[in-house]
């Protein structure tokens, strides 16, 4: 299947290529591949483009460790205590259907239009899909294995360490998954609204200045790194990674 | 193996067919695309009056579209579904520079422009760099280069506030400077300067004509060659404009209360804010060749253009 795929990326590729050397559509809708990747190459050597990118993805990181450990939380206080439980679930059922740019406005008025605006638009992202999938692993545990632990005296603490946090870790690796893509969109999103929110400014940022100065290419190239960064995070490191805790769940289970 | 190569080709010709289908279109719809301001009062005469379709007669149908910025008009013009749009002259040349083949059909309006402040402890440029951040509409803007001819004027260095700008629509902008956030300034147009202005607590840092040394015209219209080229649609959008400019210029009640409608603005306020110093309509153009020198200069765009190579007339 793999093959099949980078067959059909080469395919468009040189599709792509081809309509746009032909000159039947103007050069300003659509510059050349080959022009773009030279444009995206010479941006993150001899331009800023590199550290804008190294921006973003530390924006996405801190964010996403910033929800992971809170979502850790909520999801604890959640499975112990019915009253967080009712509290959380009705905070999730408000909050996770809305896209965090519709929480901008809001946003602005809380913390101003600075990086804290953007990180908190990306954990607004994460954390209800984190909570909401961490949650689901608790749920779908074994009853008879939290019943050996409490019948063997296990305090709440070691309940969550030594039983639900092991053996949800496949739901932790889907909440994690799609935690880093709602927070990528987030926060590209946020960046291309908000403009530089530093001196620096991220990808989403040289995409809408490159898009303000008409630079097509520009545009382009800021197009596929974005896209080039999500297939890489999501394919390679998330089903890797995804796969080698699957497969760890599955092994302990076993035992 | 036989399949395969019989669904590349059917994708091939699909794919082909769609990405030629959008290249002929016949012009029976003039589209019009404006921005947000006081600056666009003619183009607001023209639609409430409907003195383009009057011009025109019945065979066109005149639609408008109010974009938020020259880029979203930009390429709605490259993707043949705008013909006439209006912007400041820097996003224009910019746009020129960039291949884009418009020029400018007429002038539309003069306006006072300026740099508004929320810290009275900032009394010179000097006092603004590094403090805080300064909103304006983009990168490239009117507001943009002005602000940046006039820190080269005054400070030497055109990009010194690059680092501090950020990117907001004039409505934002405004909340953003009353609300007292880390934005310190805010580079806008009327009516948001007057109402800015209005706030004691904000002052006016730096207008538009110290960076220009003198008068130019804020709002263009422009159009690339096929509409151009359409003698008898391209002059009677000219007379339907000229006719707009004269019923704003003798503005009546009857102008005033549609205007006042369109804006929300009371009519008295109104009346005042048209009367304000250096807000003028007209279809002249002025200060074109220092736009462009100065981004020329500053490597905005990459050459000198001539007078000639930016307008149609």
């Amino acid at each position: 299947m793999a093959k099949i795929k980078i067959t059909w990326v080469i395919a468009l590729v040189v599709f792509w290529e081809i309509i746009a050397r032909t000159g039947l559509v103007n050069e300003l809708l659509l510059p050349t591949p080959s022009s773009v990747i030279i444009y995206l190459i010479n941006g993150l050597i001899y331009k800023d483009l590199l550290l804008q990118l190294i921006q973003s993805i530390g924006l996405v990181v801190l964010g996403l460790s910033i929800s992971v450990i809170v979502g850790i939380v909520i999801t604890y206080l959640d499975y112990f205590y019915p009253v967080f439980q009712g509290l959380f679930e009705v905070f999730a059922s408000i909050f996770h259907p809305l896209p965090g740019i519709a929480m901008l406005p809001v946003v602005v008025l809380w913390v101003g239009v600075g990086v804290d605006a953007v990180l908190l638009i990306i954990i607004h992202a994460v954390i209800w899909s984190f909570y909401l999938n961490l949650k689901m692993g608790f749920h779908q545990i074994d009853r008879s294995l939290i019943e050996a632990a409490h019948n063997n005296g296990a305090s709440d603490i070691q309940l969550f360490r030594y039983v639900l946090m092991p053996e949800s870790l496949p739901s932790i690796a889907t909440g994690l998954k799609i935690g880093w893509s709602r927070g990528w969109r987030g926060l590209i999103s946020a960046e291309m609204i908000f403009g530089a929110i530093s001196a620096l400014g991220g990808i989403g940022w040289f995409m809408y200045e490159r898009r303000a100065f008409g630079d097509v290419k520009g545009t382009y190239a800021g197009i596929v790194l974005v896209a080039i960064v999500g297939i890489l995070v999501e394919q390679v490191l998330f089903n890797q990674q995804g796969k080698y805790i699957f497969s760890k769940g599955n092994h302990q289970d076993n035992e | 193996m036989k399949n395969t190569k019989k669904i590349l080709i059917l994708i091939t010709v699909v794919l082909t067919i769609l990405t030629l289908s959008g290249c002929n279109k016949e012009v029976k719809t003039i589209k019009i695309a404006e921005q947000y301001g006081l600056a666009y009062a003619p183009l607001q005469v023209m639609k409430e009056n409907g003195l383009l379709e009057e011009a025109l007669g019945d065979e066109y149908e005149v639609e408008w579209i109010k974009l938020a910025n020259t880029a979203a008009i930009r390429e709605a013009m490259l993707g043949d579904d705008l013909d006439v749009g209006f912007m400041g002259i820097p996003p224009f040349l910019i746009g020129v520079d960039n291949g884009m083949e418009w020029k400018i059909i007429s002038g539309l309006s003069e306006s006072p422009l300026g740099l508004v402040v929320n810290d009275s402890s900032i009394n010179t440029l000097e006092e603004l760099v590094g403090q805080g951040k300064i909103a304006l509409p983009q990168p490239g803007s009117i507001q943009h280069i002005l602000l940046s001819m006039t820190a080269k004027d005054q400070l030497g260095d055109a990009t010194i506030f690059d680092k501090q700008l950020i990117s907001m629509k004039h409505p934002d902008g405004v909340l953003a400077l009353n609300a007292g956030t880390e934005i310190v300034g805010h580079y806008t147009s009327p009516p948001f300067l007057f109402q800015e202005l209005q706030n004691k607590d904000n002052h006016l840092l730096t207008v538009g004509t110290d960076g220009t040394k003198g008068e130019f015209t804020f709002i263009v219209g422009v159009c690339r060659e096929n509409f151009h080229n359409d003698t008898k649609v391209y002059n009677k959008f000219n007379e339907a404009l000229n006719k707009s400019i004269e019923l704003l210029n003798e503005i009546d009640e009857e102008t005033l209360t549609q205007l006042a409608n369109s804006y929300e603005l009371d009519k008295d306020i109104l009346t005042e804010y048209l009367a304000e110093d250096g807000m003028a309509y007209g279809t002249y153009v002025k200060g074109v060749d220092k736009f462009i020198k100065f981004m020329a200069d500053t490597g905005y765009i990459s050459k000198i253009y001539t007078e000639k190579e930016v307008t149609w007339e």
